[in-house]
């Protein structure tokens, strides 16, 4: 069996049950899911949400797949403190997909084309309460390389405006964004597939960002460890292939030199992005499993920050080793929405390795603004302890430097019309001379002492914990 | 926030944020919270 949406839940009810919530209440699509992600968000809790019934919608959604840490790690089969690395590695050994009979997709047990398209007849959700209305979130958008067999894919949100047309954001410099451009130049058509639910490793390969002509459906193959399986669309047959495990497939055009008003959406930043003019894609066709999942990623909360994070840690990771190679890991923080702030771990072995480390992840992608190395002896996962290592291991301005004006995310709410930024660096590491040693109890001792042991149970339970 | 403008809406008098670049063009807007087009040469008001 191909690895799909089912597969992965199927893994994880048998062995991390813990992880699913669902739902059996009827709950609204316009923000009531929202509402209750952050009530669980406000708890520190992430679980995988299945909202069984959607007010007035038969089909079932399924949001938060990505909103842990460790859940996500698990569906990489990797652990939370080697993403980086194990992430780097899939990147490194793609699969090319396969194609297989349309009939045998089980992403094609409904097909609807022309005027059957109905795009209003799935849950889709209003995330915010400024977004201009229902929004594909988990769409992962894909397009075609010019003269080439080479799919990009990419997750760009798409608002549902009627029946048969959708608003798509391509942020400026991403290569959708290119594809599109060339084609709305020289007066083409850009054909258009957009696809969710899907196994959380497909999502993982698929959104990794590689050189320009790259076939990212391989990328895919390269996280699952098998080739992803290809149907012919229905709009354009083995011309265009479509992922033939999702849960839903929605082909289209998007028309030369046509734009609408799109947004204001809630963005990852956590801030609405502002009203635009974008393209629009003209729905052709939309095929999906009889029983289909609406799959929503909760854009703005943790299931949009982490999964977005990874595969920023592995480039961030991966141009660090080329010249530390005493890099232990990168991470991402929520504080930062897994985007704007860097923490980098490394062994130290001479001065200067520290600021090496800065210069070398500084290029290693544009939204990332603030970078922060600290030693082998910090959990780098912890915002805690890199701002006491901060506050401890540095010494400004020596061990801080800032770059001025340099390209950074067009969604940063700071950034300059052409998306400029300043950017800056922290060595929070030791330095090499003979300093201070940090306090520890004897880690015997550690391992030996038990609070079970010490106190009774239902006691220990009722202290309570407290958030410093 | 250098990169936008705001208007408020000529039917519900709420108010949000457009792309500057959008500022001084005669366009078609769209309000989120009304859910009604209008041209922004309509709107209530425009803060740049």
């Amino acid at each position: 069996m191909a690895k799909d949406l089912r597969m992965f839940l199927q893994e994880l009810r048998h062995k991390l049950p813990e992880e699913i919530v669902e739902i059996e209440r009827e709950v609204d699509p316009a923000w009531e899911m929202g509402a209750v992600i952050q009530k669980f968000e406000e708890r520190e809790q992430y679980p995988l949400l299945i909202f069984r019934r959607p007010k007035g919608n038969p089909y079932p959604v399924i949001t938060n797949i990505f909103a842990s840490r460790r859940r996500c790690a698990f569906a990489l089969g990797s652990t939370p403190e080697h993403v980086a690395q194990d992430y780097w590695d899939r990147l490194r050994h793609p699969i090319a997909p396969v194609k297989i009979p349309a009939g045998q997709a089980p992403c094609k047990e409904v097909v609807e084309v022309g005027e059957q398209v109905n795009l209003l007849k799935f849950p889709v959700l209003t995330h915010h309460e400024w977004d201009a209305g229902p929004y594909l979130t988990a769409s992962m958008v894909t397009l075609k390389w010019h003269g080439k067999d080479a799919y990009n894919t990419g997750l760009h949100r798409c608002w549902v405006k009627a029946r048969n047309r959708m608003g798509v954001f391509f942020s400026p410099g991403k290569h959708n964004w290119h594809i599109h451009k060339e084609n709305d130049l020289q007066g083409k058509k850009t054909r258009v597939v957009t696809w969710f639910g899907h196994h959380p490793q497909v999502y993982f390969g698929a959104q990794a960002r590689g050189p320009f002509d790259v076939d990212e459906y391989s990328y895919a193959g390269g996280f699952t460890g098998e080739p992803l399986r290809l149907a012919p669309s229905e709009t354009w047959g083995d011309e265009f292939l479509v992922p033939a495990d999702a849960e839903i497939v929605i082909e289209g055009e998007i028309l030369p030199g046509v734009e609408e008003v799109e947004a204001p959406f809630g963005e990852y930043t956590r801030y609405y992005g502002e009203q635009r003019y974008n393209p629009v894609i003209e729905v052709t066709a939309v095929t999906h499993r009889k029983d289909c999942y609406f799959h929503d990623l909760y854009v703005s909360h943790a299931d949009n920050h982490i999964m977005g994070g990874f595969p920023l840690e592995a480039r961030v990771f991966d141009a660090v080793r080329s010249v530390v190679p005493g890099v232990k890991n990168v991470y991402l923080p929520l504080a930062g929405c897994c985007r704007f702030w860097c923490f980098i771990q490394i062994r130290k072995r001479t001065e200067g390795e520290g600021k090496l480390a800065l210069t070398a992840a500084m290029p290693a992608d544009s939204r990332i603004k603030y970078f922060v190395v600290v030693d082998d002896d910090v959990n780098v996962t912890h915002e805690k302890e890199v701002l006491w290592a901060i506050a401890t291991r540095t010494q400004f301005p020596d061990d801080l430097f800032i770059v001025t004006n340099t390209i950074g995310e067009a969604l940063d709410p700071m950034a300059e019309e052409n998306h400029l930024v300043n950017k800056m660096g922290i060595d929070a590491t030791r330095p090499m001379r003979p300093f201070a040693e940090r306090v520890a109890i004897p880690p015997d001792v550690l391992e030996r002492v038990r609070l079970e042991n010490l106190i009774p149970m239902p006691i220990l339970k009722e202290i309570p914990t407290e958030r410093m | 926030m250098a990169k936008v403008f705001w208007v408020v809406c000529p039917k519900c008098e709420k108010r949000y944020y457009v792309n500057r670049g959008l500022l001084g063009k005669d366009v078609q807007l769209f309000c989120p919270f009304c859910k009604s087009y209008f041209m922004s040469s309509e709107a209530k008001e425009i803060i740049a």
